[in-house]
């Protein structure tokens, strides 16, 4: 079935690319198509200038490209193991690098490396399967509703990391309901309606758009 | 990799532990006679089968309900390669070779079509497969002289050592036992088994984790399938008759339960399953009657109890190894 029809979409090193839209709107087909977890059935995806469609998800991973998927699907393995298996030989850095860059980041997978991944709160899975993305080394990363279901101190903890990663030179292609958090840490916003773009623009420009702030940002300017 | 989850295996104790255990085996074997000598010997049997499945079954979380077909090649092999049947008269260590990739060939071959299909219709199509083999061993009879089978195949003779009685037999899968058993841990502890761990957990997450899963999927197919191969190639010597009747559905299963039973995914539960399942049969034959009545009664009552086998995966070789003094 289409969905998705006639998006054009750019990301720059180092940016952040969020990409907004009601439930159903294709956000989710868009980034499973860029990973080549789904094929297009028309266009073009281009990986660091080199045209990648049609490439295998494994055969994506391996090119530097991450992706932690919607509801987080974490293994029911142990958090180190989870880890492990993200890990991509032959991409420059060695997994106990990658592994302590990543208990650096989250320290409290650190703690719980031998825990199964099973009983890690929903703010910990979430920062798991990011860890596990992360393991490898992506040059862009897709995350999926990283807020989906977590309480908002946590959500701000994992915002926070986002921004991070963008300063260390991640690419990075987010999809989000959480509309405020998004804007303030996205450099470009890409807003997604029944499968088609419906309007882009820097974030801060996006913010303004009264067409933007009447469907997604109601409550912006109500006194709360 | 050191973790909590997998504590490393201290080397002295583990070594001791792997000669000290076959060696009890074997000596318990001097003292049996016959009868409880074979079961032994099919106890061995079926905790390698039970091994090999385990790589498919528990490891990669794909369900096999068609192994025997696998079993089945590799005991054609001999019974072809080894007989009057066609006055071909082939050493046994290559036979060995042959049956084991012959069935791994075949592993493969099934499994570039089928493994694009999960958990049920994997099952279904895997059974199907399995029928199909037994179907043909029954009707190929120019090949295999059909539901006869295949008699007076030769004795077998390992580089001198001449395979005749159950003893020979252990101690051929004693070793054979240790060698697929090292051979799975190895598979457990090497990132193959990680990928294959993912592929079970959750095959698009996975894919994105860089891991090539058909391939992963295939490279488990074709191992467990060369196991398999192995067993049949010494069923049939040992048996020096096959017959499309040793090969049917019911073989497929019992080599299931010994894994579910014993705990999915872990060495260790192969082991204990093969010893349950072929054990407490033979040891209700006192009560003939009920005996097929009791086994069910107990299958039940052991996945009541403990339904995520006898060792579940979590405590299995993890705790095993703290026993042993892993760090």
């Amino acid at each position: 079935m289409k969905v998705l029809h006639g998006i054009s979409l750019e990301v720059l090193p180092g940016e952040v690319v969020c990409i907004i839209g009601p439930n159903g709107a294709g956000k989710t087909t868009l980034l499973r198509t860029i990973s080549g977890l789904n094929r297009p059935s028309a266009g073009a995806v281009r990986f660091r200038g080199v045209d990648v469609t049609g490439s295998k998800p494994y055969q994506m991973a391996r090119l530097g490209l991450g992706h932690c998927p919607e509801g987080r699907r974490v293994f029911q393995l142990s958090v180190e193991e989870n880890l492990v298996t993200g890990f991509i030989p032959g991409r420059g850095k060695s997994f106990a690098a990658l592994r302590d860059e990543v208990y650096d980041l989250f320290p409290i997978l650190g703690e719980r490396r031998g825990q199964s991944a099973g009983r890690l709160s929903g703010g910990q899975q979430q920062m798991l399967a990011i860890g596990r993305a992360l393991m490898g080394s992506p040059e862009l990363l897709l995350l999926d509703e990283p807020s989906l279901g977590l309480a908002p101190i946590i959500i701000h903890q994992i915002f926070e990391i986002v921004l991070k990663l963008a300063e260390s030179g991640v690419s990075i292609i987010l999809v989000e309901q959480n509309i405020d958090l998004s804007f303030q840490v996205a450099d470009y916003v890409y807003a997604l309606e029944h499968g088609a773009l419906q309007c882009s623009g820097p974030a801060a420009k996006m913010a303004a758009d009264p067409r933007i702030k009447d469907i997604y940002l109601p409550d912006l300017d109500a006194p709360s | 990799m050191t973790s909590e989850a997998h504590p490393r295996l201290n080397p002295v104790r583990g070594a001791a532990a792997l000669l000290a255990v076959p060696a009890l085996v074997l000596v318990i074997g001097h003292f049996l006679p016959t009868y409880p000598l074979r079961v032994l010997d099919m106890i061995l049997l079926y905790a390698v089968l039970g091994l090999g499945l385990n790589i498919v079954v528990g490891y990669a979380g794909l369900l096999d309900l068609g192994f025997v077909a696998f079993y089945a090649i590799g005991a054609y092999s001999w019974a072809l390669l080894a007989s009057g049947q066609f006055d071909i008269h082939l050493p046994f260590a290559l036979v060995l070779f042959i049956g084991a990739g012959l069935a791994g060939l075949a592993g493969i071959l099934l499994g570039i079509p089928v493994l694009r299909l999960r958990g049920d219709y994997l099952a279904i199509v895997t059974l199907g497969f399995g029928e199909i083999i037994r179907v043909l061993m029954n009707n190929l009879d120019g090949l295999t002289n059909g539901p006869q089978g295949i008699a007076r195949i030769d004795e077998a003779t390992l580089f001198g050592w001449t395979l005749a009685t159950p003893l020979d037999f252990l101690y051929l899968l004693v070793g054979l036992l240790a060698v697929a058993f090292l051979f799975v841990w190895r598979i457990q502890e090497s990132a193959l088994g990680t990928a294959l761990a993912a592929v079970r957990e959750d095959q698009d997450a996975a894919r994105g984790c860089g891991i090539d899963t058909t391939r992963v999927k295939l490279v488990a197919f074709g191992t467990s399938a060369m196991i398999g191969g192995a067993c049949g190639v010494i069923f049939a010597a040992m048996q020096r008759f096959v017959s499309p009747e040793s090969f049917t559905f019911w073989e497929s299963l019992v080599i299931v339960l010994v894994i579910v039973v014993g705990g999915l995914g872990n060495p260790f539960g192969a082991l204990l399953g093969a010893t349950l399942l072929i054990l407490v049969p033979e040891l209700l034959r006192a009560w003939a009657d009920y005996r097929l009545l009791l086994y069910g009664m107990a299958l039940v009552l052991v996945i009541l109890a403990r339904p995520r086998g006898l060792i579940a995966r979590d405590y299995g070789p993890s705790w095993l190894m703290r026993r042993l003094g892993g760090g």
